[in-house]
């Protein structure tokens, strides 16, 4: 693999584990921070005068270009460790969120 | 991660394209055939070969028939897996919802009827679990079609067309995963190929064929991805969105109790029923509702043959009836009308689109393409192969460029990805030409005839791996697959073949279509004559460089930033 991937001005490549953990956190990481963003985008939209369904929408079309830029960021921070915590905890912090302001307004 | 945010895209770039490249090439060429779906339905299903025509009368050729739809054991066992306890038997089930649509392309009146059943759906999430049974109705006639040409096996809408959303994977619906994903990782392809080349307006505009073979597939890579960049990335988001409901669930899973009460309040604006009454009820004259909803697009201006009819709580007192025209004359969906089912009256129209329900409406439409614009068909066919011909030539790039190296040091990985490019690109071709051809030549009265089609088609691609994984060894030391032209060269023997088949089993030659007119199986054979043509030129042309590399090519070293 290493010599696979050598070449002048790129740093050495990374070891396979190494380098699927960091195709996760971009992928799955960025899943999670989607799926927690759509959800409390649609309550702000909802809480902005939008009708659910509306919000849900819009929701899902800025949560496809949100998912888009997860996984490109999940490639740029130094370690692997930074992407996971950023994107899931990231995501889980905005479901949570939607979660409860959800129960809260009905 | 990388030194800098340009290397770190131009990683992402190389290796997610390269892993989900193989299934994007499959979502993009079955997409573009999609967009003839119902033209090669015709081809496919010769019994079918007539003029679209407009929807017949409801009353006389759709009513009478509802009650003949039965289950389909198909759907008996998807939704059996979906329920908790046994379903009841097919006979005691009864009609909810029915649904009838046909459009300007396609002579065939299309129906399904959704069963309600009394079974808990095991996720809770899942509110809405039906048993579907299906008919098919000739307009021209107002007859129903005969099991045996309804249960056919059309290669467009059955085949081709949820071969390009789900790959025919339907176990945990890991076919509407994988096809998500690649949509996804080509939206970040796109964004990233953009960030890795600086000099991105100029390559718009650079091919150099008779440049280095290297050279050149990069070229014709950057030229494909950047000149179709805006449909590329258009056409991903709209596929995606079409089914983020699946995919992004959690405005409804995380915020259940207030999506569910929003649920109820939007459709209480609308002041139609959510639930049946309970209590059986007559429906009035859907012909007259369908003469109604017409007077009202006529009295709007624009182009008004019905597109669909959809009784909800059929039989039940509280049916109503929704009316949406076939939107010929613009690419966004259509709003709906709605009528109350005892009365005939006109209970709800949909309010005109806001800002976001039109932008929505447009992404649809043009993803379902159900407009009547034969130029703008023809251009997205072409942009789907674009597409086709950018990812093509990514695995190309990516292989050329480590072949002689990993040949000197023996490893194997340009090797195994030519073969699964070779695979991918004219071993999907092969298995799409052999099963059109297969499609000609099985006897139509063939017990399992379906099946028969769709085992032509898999094996056929196995075997193109198979294939061109032994002729792999000129990889092994830098040269050059043999297996892409001989590939090709079969491609274009079944394509030419298909296209006789088509000829010989149908008396309908190319000739005889273009003078009649008949433009949806004249357009499928000039295609597969066209793909005949192209192929086996490239066949030609790959023979003798094959022949000619006995010489080796000498190395080739190009200034390309970052292709890590």
């Amino acid at each position: 693999m290493k010599e696979m991937l050598a070449k002048p001005g790129a740093r050495p490549a990374m070891r396979p584990l190494r380098a699927a953990n960091r195709f996760a956190a971009a992928i799955v990481g960025g899943y999670l921070f989607a799926y927690g963003f759509t959800a409390l985008a649609t309550f702000t939209g909802f809480g902005a005068g939008l009708p659910f369904s509306e919000a849900q929408v819009l929701a899902w079309m800025l949560g496809a270009l949100v998912y888009l830029g997860a996984i490109l960021w999940g490639f740029v921070p130094r370690t692997t460790t930074k992407a996971w915590t950023v994107l899931a905890g990231g995501g889980a912090a905005m479901g949570v969120a939607a979660w409860l302001l959800s129960r809260w307004a009905v | 991660m990388r030194e800098t945010f340009r290397l770190s895209m131009a990683y992402l770039h190389t290796w997610l394209g390269l892993l989900l490249g193989f299934v994007l090439m499959a979502i993009f060429f079955f997409g573009s055939l999609s967009v003839f779906d119902r033209e090669i339905d015709r081809w496919s299903v010769p019994e079918t070969r007539a003029q679209a025509a407009p929807f017949p009368s409801f009353d006389r050729s759709v009513l009478p028939i509802i009650d003949s739809v039965k289950p389909d054991p198909e759907s008996m066992e998807h939704t059996a897996a979906e329920v908790i306890g046994k379903l009841p038997p097919a006979d005691a089930l009864k009609a909810g919802d029915v649904g009838v649509y046909t459009n300007h392309r396609d002579p065939i009146l299309r129906m399904y009827v959704a069963f309600d059943v009394p079974n808990k759906p095991r996720d809770a999430n899942l509110d809405h679990v039906h048993v579907y049974g299906f008919a098919s109705v000739d307009p021209q006639t107002g007859e129903r079609l005969p099991a045996d040409i309804q249960d056919r096996l059309q290669l467009g809408t059955g085949f081709f067309f949820p071969m390009h959303f789900m790959l025919h994977l339907e176990w945990m619906e890991l076919g509407y995963w994988i096809v998500g994903l690649a949509g996804m990782v080509m939206m970040a392809a796109l964004v990233s190929g953009v960030v890795m080349h600086r000099k991105i307006f100029r390559e718009m505009f650079t091919f150099r064929p008779e440049k280095a073979r290297l050279r050149s597939i990069l070229d014709l890579h950057n030229m494909t991805g950047v000149l179709a960049l805006p449909f590329l990335f258009v056409i991903t988001l709209s596929g995606l969105l079409i089914f983020a409901f699946m995919y992004l669930p959690s405005p409804t899973t995380l915020m259940r109790p207030l999506a569910k009460a929003q649920e109820l309040v939007e459709a209480a604006g609308t002041g139609l029923p959510v639930d049946p009454s309970g209590k059986p009820g007559k429906l009035a004259s859907v012909d007259a509702m369908m003469e109604a909803a017409k007077a009202r697009w006529a009295a709007k201006g624009v182009p008004g043959e019905i597109g669909s009819v959809a009784i909800i709580h059929y039989g039940d007192a509280d049916a109503y009836v929704s009316i949406a025209r076939d939107n010929v004359d613009r690419v966004a969906t259509s709003e709906t009308l709605h009528f109350t089912g005892s009365t005939g009256a006109l209970a709800y129209e949909d309010p005109p689109a806001s800002g976001i329900r039109t932008t929505e409406g447009f992404l649809y439409g043009l993803h379902f393409q159900q407009f009547r614009h034969w130029t703008l068909r023809w251009l997205l066919f072409a942009g789907g192969l674009a597409g086709c011909a950018c990812i093509a030539s990514g695995f190309l790039f990516f292989v050329e460029k480590r072949k002689k190296k990993h040949a000197a040091i023996g490893v194997p990985g340009a090797r195994i990805t030519e073969a699964l490019a070779v695979a991918s690109v004219t071993g999907m071709l092969v298995a799409t030409g052999a099963m059109l051809l297969a499609n000609r030549l099985l006897p139509v009265d063939l017990p399992g005839l379906a099946g028969w089609q769709e085992a032509v088609f898999w094996l056929t691609w196995l075997a193109t791996l198979a294939h061109a994984g032994l002729r792999s060894g000129a990889a092994a030391s830098g040269g050059f697959s043999p297996a892409w032209g001989e590939q090709a060269g079969l491609v274009a023997l079944l394509a030419a073949g298909a296209a006789l088949a088509n000829w010989v089993t149908t008396g309908d030659h190319i000739i005889r279509t273009v003078a009649e007119g008949y433009w949806p199986v004249a357009g499928v054979d000039a295609v597969l004559l066209v793909t005949a043509g192209v192929a086996g030129y490239v066949a030609l042309r790959l023979r003798s460089r094959v022949r000619r590399s006995g010489q080796a090519t000498p190395a080739v070293t190009i200034k390309e930033p970052a292709h890590v």
